[in-house]
């Protein structure tokens, strides 16, 4: 299950061609099934989750466990008139998964969507190790990252979306934003600024394209048109035989400007400045050769002008002149080097990234903070930005105890690190394991608990 | 311009921006009466200047008039009152459009050429338009500016300066964006009130003019392209809905935005949901009865609006646009129903150019008698290849 749920418009099914399934689960697996859900209920017994703002207006859901093989329902258009009596609810059901809707509604309990009365959505940005380029080529080789590299990486570009866009672009402050852990493999924006929730999808959808930096592309190509980022100075003329021609020169937008404009100038001036000014000759010119469209004659004339221009007594340097955005003259190896790195990779560097569908929707239902997760045990942490720099999920959202023991039979061997504490199984043995663990893998489904009688 | 700076407020001012809101006031201490601007020879040349705004709106625009005097400015005034009857009673929703466009795109030259800043400023707050306007241009919300800017890839928020939650504007860009506006607002006002009676003595007093009009409507209607899409022809569906019906086909399963596209696609178009479930039961693992109430939800039988298939643009975010397929006409449209109705479009000239041998009415030409070769053709076409239209024929256009 993913972290969010689309809601319909319903469109027709196309039933899967169904497997044999078993109509029953073993007995192990059932009572390993009762067994989390009655520590999910221990638990928000005593953590009831803080119910999000308007929460009259909201709709809420959540995902049972399974009492047989298949998806479970998905139990869904319950509205409350108090925190107590949903913390009641969550904590008597001690469900999978307990979700809220982003968007709040006169009448959140109407089963028909279009009863419900639409007054406003939170924007969504959500980012999941399951779409990094990565953890996508992993799978492709039938590997897989380990999970405490996934949640850096994702963690880190969960942190350009913020710094970069949320907070930067789009000027909003701490109070605007939450932020959580999505108890699963991710993290969640939740913009509450008002005028952005009441934007509809439409526009939801360009704030999409601003952050994942999708420009138009040119007919019948796939790589992206950089040129509109290109402004055009006439610098002089020139007549040859009585026709005059204009002197023309182009401009990125100066490294401090705002927006994309100056994001992709940064974006250039950061990677020639790995690649090329702190590097050697003969390793900057293989880089500069990787560029696709770029030749041997192109980079041997760049760094020429590198070098010639670079002790400043002919005026500005290079990486003065990319600062300022001056790239110089259509023949330029500058302008070459410059247009192409960026059509390349420049723009897949500067963006951000969010799923793109969830971002767009405006009646969605999203994962409610300080529930846990069904699928590991983990809870839904809300953070502070600061916090989210020193924060660690596999310490820092561990919700059962490290300390009380559990027996547990591992179906594979594997290792995990919670709360501090690693502990290894090996497959078919039985051990007694931290309760966190146990929960974790459970989840995981690669394992059982034998349930003490006690 | 022409309007009086030392009196901003002044009537012969106001001609120009017909939705401030002084205007109602100030038409109604000019002392103008309803029945007689219907039907006074008095009033003969705001009506005709009301039907001019209307062919204007059919054709290249609405002429601007130079207003002189508080006379001239009533006129003005109230053929915009006339005009906008005029839509209501003409019932049409492309000219609703149009007109809105053009009476948007008037004020808009106006305020270009306005040495007045108080103007844009005053149209902006009355279409509730926020922003900042300072030295360096205007300055708008980024949230205001998603919904203020006119949709086109020179708009996107990517191409703009974005900075502490604000996007920066030039006059020009300004003025676009309260064109938008005032087009939106014009537009949706008249819809709610089109096609509802209008009180008999003010039919039969426009009467004569809607008969004047009628001949340009219809010479325009012709090349509208309306809701009606004739019979459907899944040859000339675009590639993405080509795609999905392939995979659908092949038992592959289609994530729910595709289904939603086709689905929605195909009710657009025409069908009802029974033809659509018709259509996809060829597909292996079709459960009809589950598929009928999201079917029908979605096609509009259940009550609700009909859903509008997704744009290109949606399709693309969602994965659904098989990007690799696209075909030449793909990048000059932005939405598959525009795809659709291009290649109905293209059959028609195809077929009247065959001439008599395609249509039934041939021999009349592009602008024949009311049914046009241009209307008839398609339904020609069609019944020509009827077994385009049945069953599997879409696979013929997607095989390789």
């Amino acid at each position: 299950m993913s972290a969010t749920v689309p809601i319909p418009p319903a469109a027709p099914t196309v039933a899967p061609a169904k497997p044999l399934q078993p109509t029953e689960f073993p007995p192990p697996v059932k009572a390993t099934i009762a067994w989390l859900n009655e520590r999910f209920c221990w638990w928000y017994k005593h953590n009831p989750p803080a119910v999000p703002d308007r929460f009259t207006r909201r709709e809420f859901g959540y995902i049972p466990w399974p009492e047989r093989p298949g998806p479970p329902p998905f139990v869904r258009h319950l509205g409350f008139d108090s925190a107590a009596r949903f913390q009641e609810s969550i904590a008597r059901a001690g469900p999978h998964s307990v979700y809220y809707s982003t968007a709040y509604y006169r009448r959140p309990s109407e089963m028909k969507m279009a009863d419900k009365q639409w007054l406003g959505a939170e924007l969504i940005f959500d980012l999941d190790a399951d779409h990094l380029a990565d953890v996508e080529a992993a799978k492709a080789r039938g590997e897989e990252v380990p999970l405490h590299e996934q949640l850096r990486q994702v963690k880190a570009k969960f942190i350009t979306l913020l710094d970069e866009f949320l907070f930067g672009d789009f000027g909003l402050s701490s109070k605007d934003v939450w932020i959580t852990f999505s108890g699963g493999r991710g993290y969640h924006a939740h913009v509450v600024e008002e005028r952005l929730m009441q934007l509809g999808s439409r526009e939801r959808r360009e704030v999409v394209d601003y952050i994942t930096g999708k420009v138009p592309v040119e007919k019948g190509s796939e790589t992206p048109d950089v040129s509109i980022f290109l402004e055009r100075i006439v610098t002089g003329a020139d007549s040859f035989r009585g026709k005059v021609k204009a002197d023309v020169a182009y401009r990125l937008a100066p490294a401090d400007a705002p927006g994309w404009p100056g994001r992709l100038t940064r974006t250039l001036l950061g990677e020639l400045e790995a690649h090329v000014f702190s590097q050697e000759r003969a390793k900057a010119r293989k880089w500069l050769l990787s560029i696709d469209g770029i030749g041997a004659t192109t980079a041997d004339k760049f760094l020429d002008k590198v070098e010639t221009l670079a002790d400043g007594s002919h005026g500005k340097t290079v990486q003065q002149l990319v600062a300022e955005g001056r790239i110089s003259h259509r023949s330029d190896p500058l302008f070459k080097i410059a247009t192409k790195s960026l059509e390349q990779f420049g723009l897949a560097l500067a963006k951000g990234e969010t799923d793109e569908p969830v971002t767009a929707d405006v009646k969605r239902l999203i994962r409610l903070p300080g529930s846990l997760h069904g699928k590991s045990g983990l809870k839904v942490v809300t953070l502070t930005r600061d916090a989210l720099d020193g924060f660690d999920p596999l310490r820092d959202a561990v919700a059962f105890s490290t300390e009380d023991l559990v027996p547990f039979t591992a179906r594979k061997d594997q290792e995990a690190t919670l709360g501090g504490q690693r502990v290894a199984v090996k497959a078919g043995e039985q051990a007694a394991v931290p309760e966190a663990h146990a929960v974790f893998w459970c989840a995981r489904q690669s394992g059982t608990v034998r349930r003490s009688s006690a | 311009m022409q309007g009086g700076l030392a009196q901003p407020r002044s009537l012969v001012r106001l001609a120009y921006y017909p939705f401030l809101p002084e205007v109602r006031d100030a038409v109604r201490q000019a002392g103008a009466d309803l029945d007689a601007v219907l039907a006074s020879s008095l009033y003969e040349g705001t009506r005709r200047r009301a039907a001019q705004r209307i062919e204007g709106a059919l054709g290249g625009g609405i002429a601007p008039v130079a207003v002189t005097d508080e006379r001239g400015a009533l006129h003005e005034l109230l053929s915009v009152a006339v005009a906008r009857m005029l839509c209501v009673a003409l019932n049409e929703k492309q000219l609703v459009a149009r007109y809105a466009a053009a009476e948007a795109r008037r004020v808009a030259d106006a305020l270009q050429g306005d040495a007045d800043p108080e103007a844009l400023e005053q149209a902006a707050a009355t279409l509730g338009l926020a922003w900042a306007a300072g030295e360096g241009g205007w300055r708008m919300h980024v949230a205001d500016y998603l919904r203020a800017a006119p949709s086109g890839d020179a708009w996107k928020l990517i191409r703009r300066p974005v900075a502490r939650g604000a996007v920066a504007l030039d006059r020009g860009e300004a003025i676009a964006i309260v064109q938008e506006a005032l087009q939106r607002r014009i537009a949706a006002e008249l819809e709610a009130e089109r096609g509802r009676p209008v009180p008999p003595p003010v039919a039969q007093a426009l009467a004569p003019l809607l008969a004047k009009l009628e001949p340009a409507l219809s010479e325009a209607r012709e090349s509208w392209t309306s809701g009606d899409f004739g019979p459907v022809q899944p040859g000339l569906f675009p590639p993405c809905i080509k795609e999905l019906f392939e995979a659908m086909r092949r038992g592959e399963m289609v994530p729910h935005h595709g289904r939603f596209a086709f689905a929605t696609f195909l009710g657009t178009i025409g069908w009802g949901p029974e033809q659509i479930m018709d259509y996809m039961s060829t597909l292996p693992n079709f459960d009809r009865e589950k598929s009928r109430y999201q079917i029908e939800h979605v096609t509009g039988a259940r009550g609700v609006d009909a859903y509008t298939p997704p744009g290109c643009g949606t399709m693309q975010t969602n994965g659904v646009c098989p990007l690799d397929k696209r075909d030449g006409l793909c990048f000059k449209i932005k939405h598959p129903l525009s795809y659709y109705r291009a290649k109905l479009r293209f059959q028609a000239n195809d077929a009247a150019k065959a001439g008599s041998h395609a249509t039934v009415h041939g021999s009349h030409g592009p602008r024949g008698n009311g049914e046009s070769a241009a209307s008839a053709a398609p339904s020609a076409a069609a019944a020509a290849s009827a077994d385009a239209t049945t069953g599997p024929g879409v696979a013929a256009g997607g095989r390789p």
